[in-house]
């Protein structure tokens, strides 16, 4: 830790400025291959689009390898599900994204678009494509224009070696210097010493 | 690995140790505001950007050690202050100002992304197969500060004043990054790092006034005389030896060890 942050003063208690509509919620989906689906990730807050792509890109885009983010503000989200109620209000003809839960729990993934006229109608569209309601447990649709997403060359995962930012590389890497400091035969050495200082 | 003259050797390694320098003490530097930044996103996605500026400079270490033979922790944390080539404006402490973070940040990313390009243009391949990937993951870096320094710059009448005295404070130490390094000439002449520093300045000054003037504020620069030595011929601030003692603690204990 740096012994410069003893010194820094931490602010608590209210702001001075009220953050009140500074930020709003987005939901965010990575593509983790070319031509997959986008999968949902996760929640974060964010100023606008322009600032949710970029805190998307080293948060949930670094969970692993990944080359496109989708993010879409909270409120343009409507489903089946409680949460995201869908609007009824007729108006022009949009293209929806359709998203697909297939059980309580998952994320959901994207699927098919659909034509409509309101997020109620695009769901409508959406459950006559899916008819098996036991093939999948909630829907959600989004008007396509209000997904903010990376573009096709934008670099997410980077080209160099970022292993240690997963778990998986980091016990790789502990397990070869494991490995070699155990062939190394300084295990015995290192036993003998450590046994003299604690008797 | 393709042969690198002699007599450039020690000149080549010591312009992949200025940029190896500048990405350690500015990833050191950031990271130092982990836990600290101003959002919780934010916080994530400046430590995620400082741990790039580290993987970088293990690169350009790594490609150093691999012509002059010492390991990239010798490089990064075996050396002495006067050894080191950085340029001020990484050294320097923001006082964890956010303003201050950002304003460096911007001088140093743009700087690096032009720096970056004439590496991946060196006729030693293993620096423009290196440098081209890191050109790529660099313009990353410049998005993100372009967005925060117009986003204040243009945001409240309080973030506009605290953006503009960053910009007071860190822009007058900017020009020193372009301080010519000893014996760079015959690697420009022997296209070892193309292009030209004259060059290189009129490009970044234009990128760097074309996006304050979209945040709408302005910078005083001016460039030394290239009499005065500074980071790059090993003459720097109080502030990097204090930093150096710091991150150099867990290596001294034991100089040999992998960690």
């Amino acid at each position: 830790m740096s012994k410069l942050r003893e010194k820094v003063d931490l602010v608590t208690g209210d702001l001075e400025s009220p953050p009140e509509e500074d930020l709003k919620g987005y939901v965010i989906f990575t593509q983790l291959k070319m031509g997959q689906p986008h999968l949902y990730a996760g929640y974060l807050d964010a100023a606008d689009d322009d600032m949710a792509l970029i805190f998307a890109r080293e948060h949930y885009g670094q969970d692993q390898e990944c080359v496109g983010i989708w993010a879409v503000p909270v409120e343009a989200v409507s489903g089946t599900d409680a949460a995201h109620p869908a609007s009824h209000d007729i108006g022009g003809v949009e293209m929806y994204q359709v998203f697909i839960q297939a059980r309580r729990g998952a994320g959901h993934v994207s699927a098919e678009t659909v034509q409509a006229r309101s997020p109620a109608e695009a769901i409508e569209d959406a459950q006559r494509i899916h008819t098996d309601p036991s093939k999948y447990y909630s829907l959600w649709v989004v008007p396509q224009h209000l997904i903010a997403s990376t573009g096709p060359g934008d670099v997410i995962w980077r080209y160099s070696d970022q292993s240690y930012r997963l778990a998986r590389g980091y016990s790789k890497e502990v397990r070869e210097k494991w490995t070699k400091f155990r062939d190394e035969g300084s295990l015995n050495e290192y036993e003998k010493d450590d046994l003299k200082e604690a008797f | 690995m393709p042969d690198l003259p002699e007599h450039l050797k020690k000149p080549f390694v010591n312009m992949l140790l200025a940029a190896a320098d500048d990405k350690l003490f500015l990833g050191h530097r950031n990271s130092e505001w982990t836990g600290l930044g101003p959002i919780l996103e934010e916080d994530i996605a400046f430590s995620s950007l400082a741990q790039d500026d580290m993987a970088h400079a293990s690169a350009l270490y790594e490609l150093a050690g691999s012509i002059d033979g010492r390991t990239p922790d010798e490089l990064a944390f075996g050396r002495t202050a006067e050894q080191y080539r950085c340029a001020a404006i990484v050294e320097v402490p923001d006082e964890f100002d956010w303003a201050t973070a950002i304003a460096r940040r911007f001088f140093c990313n743009h700087f690096d992304l032009l720096r970056l390009t004439r590496f991946s243009q060196s006729a030693y391949k293993p620096l423009s197969d290196l440098a081209r990937r890191l050109v790529a993951e660099q313009q990353v870096h410049v998005t993100h500060v372009d967005d925060w320094v117009i986003r204040l710059g243009t945001g409240t009448p309080e973030s506009h004043k605290r953006m503009q005295q960053a910009m007071d404070a860190i822009g007058p130490l900017a020009p020193e990054l372009f301080e010519p390094l000893d014996d760079l000439k015959p690697l420009v002449d022997a296209g070892l790092y193309p292009g030209s520093d004259f060059t290189m300045y009129d490009e970044w000054t234009a990128t760097v006034e074309h996006v304050l003037g979209q945040a709408h504020l302005t910078v005083q620069m001016e460039v030394g005389s290239p009499d005065d030595r500074g980071g790059r011929r090993g003459v720097h601030t109080q502030y990097l030896a204090p930093m150096l003692d710091e991150m150099c603690e867990v290596y001294r204990l034991e100089p040999k060890a992998a960690w």
